[in-house]
């Protein structure tokens, strides 16, 4: 093989350099087949640390282009996460989630007048109630009302009286809330009349029944109107005198913490206080909310999406949901429920269940953008009483961030990239050797054979390293969304893609190079023997 | 090294971890089924049909009593379902399985089993699936009230079509909804399952009409839509002028929808429009009108006919 081109990838020859000045025109003596192995998955580590260390630096300190691709990264995490690994865990601990879909025939088995079902009100009063008096046996942890408040005054007092009883589970229903302001905080304004009483004067809390608000709001610096975010607390004025301003737990991260049996009561003894006379003499400020959370405050609480939307599903993949999910996340029609004008289930159906009565009718105009594709508003509620209770609100910088604090966050998004990577790293440089190996020892095997194997074995290798990192990659995201840190699944994959497409690209160039110039040569051979003329072979 | 001695010591290894690869998944798969049977179930019923006593159906659970079948019990790994009633029928969902399974009287007791797939086989087809949930996501217009509404200020769309019956012959599947007001949501509704539904910014829209069947239109607002009725070709009218029978030029068809705007009758004006809207985008005049309809330079009264009534 003496003076034979090396057909299989030589990223140092190729690229005219060994080391700095030094240029490759004389071979001299060729270099170990291991050496050349090691120099190919080590220029891939170096191309993965350079962006690593870039795209953490450059989304800590908010550069916008590589803060979306370090977001649409996030966003792919999780997508991936639902679509490969979202299924419930085995843990006892987990709570089941169950949402109650109001569609169209159960708004009709309520409403006097069929039409009413298609206007703006999809879920009339009469069958909230409805709904809210069967709960009450249900054995669910917590129901979350997410319909608004009727307009009327004897409507609403007759929900109020079926939502709070005094015993059964905790029971959320809306506050009533319009945005005010909508920069570092989210300060709102709740409406004059709340479904306990005038806003000014009624209490939020009537025996299992406590009111807070639903209101989410998109990252105006993502703009692209995709919600990713939900508060902890929200600043909410028109409660009480004038101009006070109240903390309230988001519907979301409420039924997270009642939903825990133990942090229940502080959670309701912090922020509940005046409507709870039993927290007298609780010490709230050390519950385990306070500790986890502290003073997060701000918007910047990002969610990690970990369940899909049943109601956007098509045919077969609610299907394929219904068989991961079933027991665990469940869509139930609420017309399936309804026999005889009552509400009827069996008991085990909600036994321990975060329930949410919603309706993801387009008439309730409760459909938005999120990472995983369109989301009725419920669904987005099961997806933040998730994130706050099994993982917890993603890390970001806020806008306020010191230098400092931007660049302990680019250290750990660098250290997650790196740990991403390097493995991947790691798998090709066994490909790498096999390549290096068959394509400088095997030289018993023809030309063809050698060139093939080394291919194959490199897209074998780039297929083994991809599929590693994303499984590594899906377990890291549900393993870092424990504590709080959010992880970029697309970049690892897009770097070692880059680095692995160009040595591909230059492997099929240089395997191109040998089938044609061989087929050249023996159309050449071919065609001097068809004028009679001798080969080359033969002179 | 030649290639036979390549092949002597280089297969046997692969083979070997080949199986340790095999045996590894196949326990993983196993062990995560088996953790997962026992707490989570493995299956529902979704219908029960012909129960007229409790004990007609009944599952027997393999850790307590019986509970009477009805939907959405949910079923687990070893639990029994024995009917005795005649007409009785179970439809069960169970995981894994391709189809709904039906228990009557005829296979009871039917033990409920968890998935029939080969560990091997189920995790190939879950990686298929989760592929094709990565790469197939939903998609769906979302509708988005672009006006400032303030608490109880909904404003409403106002259909331009008056709500009542309409008719349409065979092969019509686009139609035009038009109406006045803020975005909206238009419905097609057919049967108790069948709901489509399309939103707009603008105040109007094309809905895809199901091929066959009578189906509702319904506009949120206006209370009860159109509730639109299949009738044979042949008995949809056509203008004095035009052919009547065979293919209509586009001309005709234009001079036919303006007639049936006009004349024809309330009950054609959804196909009428729908008519207008699908020349509009090879006919100038069809364009023009269409145009004048959608600005309000033309009104419903002037357009049906109704002025001088």
């Amino acid at each position: 093989m003496v003076g034979e081109r090396d057909y299989c990838a030589d990223p140092a020859r190729s690229w005219g350099w060994r080391s700095r000045g030094e240029k490759v025109d004389d071979p001299g003596e060729p270099e170990p087949w291991w050496k050349k192995a090691l120099v190919a998955a080590l220029a891939g580590l170096l191309f993965s640390l350079t962006m690593s260390a870039v795209l953490s630096l450059g989304s800590a300190f908010r550069v916008a282009p590589l803060v979306a691709v370090e977001r649409a990264g996030i966003d792919f995490g999780m997508l991936a996460y639902t679509a490969f690994a979202g299924r419930p865990k085995t843990s006892e601990k987990e709570p089941n989630y169950i949402f109650v879909d109001v569609d169209r025939a159960a708004c009709e088995a309520f409403s006097p007048d069929a039409s009413a079902c298609i206007g703006d009100r999809p879920v009339p009063p009469a069958l909230t109630i409805a709904f809210a008096k069967a709960a009450r046996h249900s054995g669910a942890s917590v129901v979350v009302i997410d319909v608004r408040a009727p307009d009327g005054a004897a409507d609403r007092a007759d929900l109020a009286n079926a939502l709070a009883a005094p015993d059964g589970p905790w029971v959320i229903a809306s506050l009533g809330v319009r945005p005010r302001l909508s920069d570092k905080q989210m300060k709102v304004v709740a409406n004059s009349q709340t479904l306990l009483g005038p806003a000014a004067q009624a209490p939020l809390r009537s025996g299992r029944l406590l009111l807070a608000p639903f209101l989410t709001a998109t990252d105006a610096f993502a703009a692209d109107g995709i919600v990713r975010h939900y508060p902890l607390l929200e600043q909410v004025e028109g409660l009480g005198r004038e101009g006070a301003v109240r903390w309230l737990p988001s519907a979301p991260f409420l039924a997270s913490r009642l939903a825990d049996s133990i942090g229940a009561g502080a959670l309701i003894c912090l922020y509940y206080r005046r409507e709870s006379p039993g927290c007298d003499g609780v010490d709230a400020s050390t519950s385990s909310t306070v500790i986890q959370f502290g003073e997060r405050t701000d918007l910047r609480n990002r969610i990690f999406y970990s369940l899909p939307s049943l109601a956007a599903a098509g045919p077969e993949q609610r299907s394929i949901y219904r068989d991961r999910y079933l027991g665990f996340y469940d869509r139930i029609v609420a017309s399936d429920l309804i026999e005889s004008g009552t509400f009827i289930w069996p008991r085990e159906l909600m036994a321990g269940a975060i329930v949410i009565f919603g309706s993801s009718a387009p008439e309730a105009h409760d459909w938005h953008v999120t990472p995983l594709g369109p989301m009725a508003g419920p669904e987005i509620l099961f997806n933040a009483i998730r994130a706050f209770s099994e993982f917890a609100p993603l890390s970001e910088p806020t806008f306020t961030a010191s230098s400092g604090e931007r660049l302990v966050s680019a250290w750990r998004g660098f250290i997650l990239k790196v740990g991403a990577m390097s493995t991947g790293t790691l798998i090709m440089l066994v490909g790498w050797f096999a390549i290096f190996w068959i394509s400088d020892r095997w030289t018993a095997a023809p030309l063809w054979l050698n060139r093939t194997a080394c291919v194959l074995i490199f897209f074998f290798s780039l297929g083994v390293t991809a599929t590693f990192e994303l499984f590594t990659g899906i377990s890291a995201l549900e393993r870092n969304a424990q504590v709080a840190e959010s992880t970029d699944l697309l970049t690892p994959l897009l770097a070692l893609g880059l680095e692995g497409f160009a040595e591909a690209a230059r492997t099929f160039a240089q395997a191109s190079e040998t089938v044609v110039g061989w087929a050249l040569s023996k159309g050449l051979i071919l065609a001097r023997k068809a004028k009679g003329k001798p080969s080359d072979d033969t002179v | 090294m030649t290639r036979s001695r390549v092949a002597t010591r280089l297969l046997p290894r692969l083979r070997s971890v080949a199986v340790a690869l095999g045996l590894a998944l196949t326990a993983v798969c196993t062990a995560g089924a088996a953790a997962q049977a026992q707490e989570r179930p493995i299956g529902q019923i979704d219908a029960a049909r012909g129960v007229v006593r409790p004990s007609d159906a009944l599952v027997t659970r393999s850790d307590g009593g019986p509970v009477p079948a009805r939907s959405l019990v949910r079923l687990y790994e070893g639990d029994r379902i024995t009917v005795t009633g005649s007409g009785t029928q179970l439809t069960l969902f169970l995981a894994g399985a391709e189809a709904p399974t039906i228990v009557s009287r005829a296979n009871s007791p039917y033990v409920v089993r968890g998935r029939r797939a080969a560990p091997v086989q189920g995790f190939v087809s879950d990686m298929l699936a989760s592929l094709d949930l990565l790469f197939n996501r939903p998609r769906m217009a979302i509708a988005t009230v672009t006006e400032a509404r303030g608490l109880g200020n909904g404003r409403q769309a106002t259909a331009f079509l008056p709500v009542g019956a309409q008719r349409l012959p065979p092969g019509t599947r686009r139609l035009l909804v038009l109406w006045s007001g803020p975005s909206s949501v238009v419905q097609v509704v057919q049967g108790a399952g069948n709901r489509e539904w399309t939103a707009s910014l603008y105040a109007s829209t094309f809905v895809e009409a199901p091929p066959e069947g009578d189906f509702q239109v319904v506009l949120p607002g206006d209370p009860l839509g159109w509730t639109v009725t299949r009738v044979p070709a042949d008995e949809t009218p056509r203008a004095q002028g035009t052919s009547q029978l065979g293919e209509l030029t586009a001309d005709e068809r234009l001079a036919n929808a303006i007639w049936l705007l006009a004349d024809g009758g309330t009950e054609w004006r959804l196909f009428a429009i729908s008519e207008v809207a699908d020349l509009a985008q090879t006919e100038y005049s069809a364009a023009r009108l269409l145009a004048a309809i959608r600005s309000g330079e033309i009104e419903p009264e002037e357009l049906f006919g109704d002025v001088a009534e």
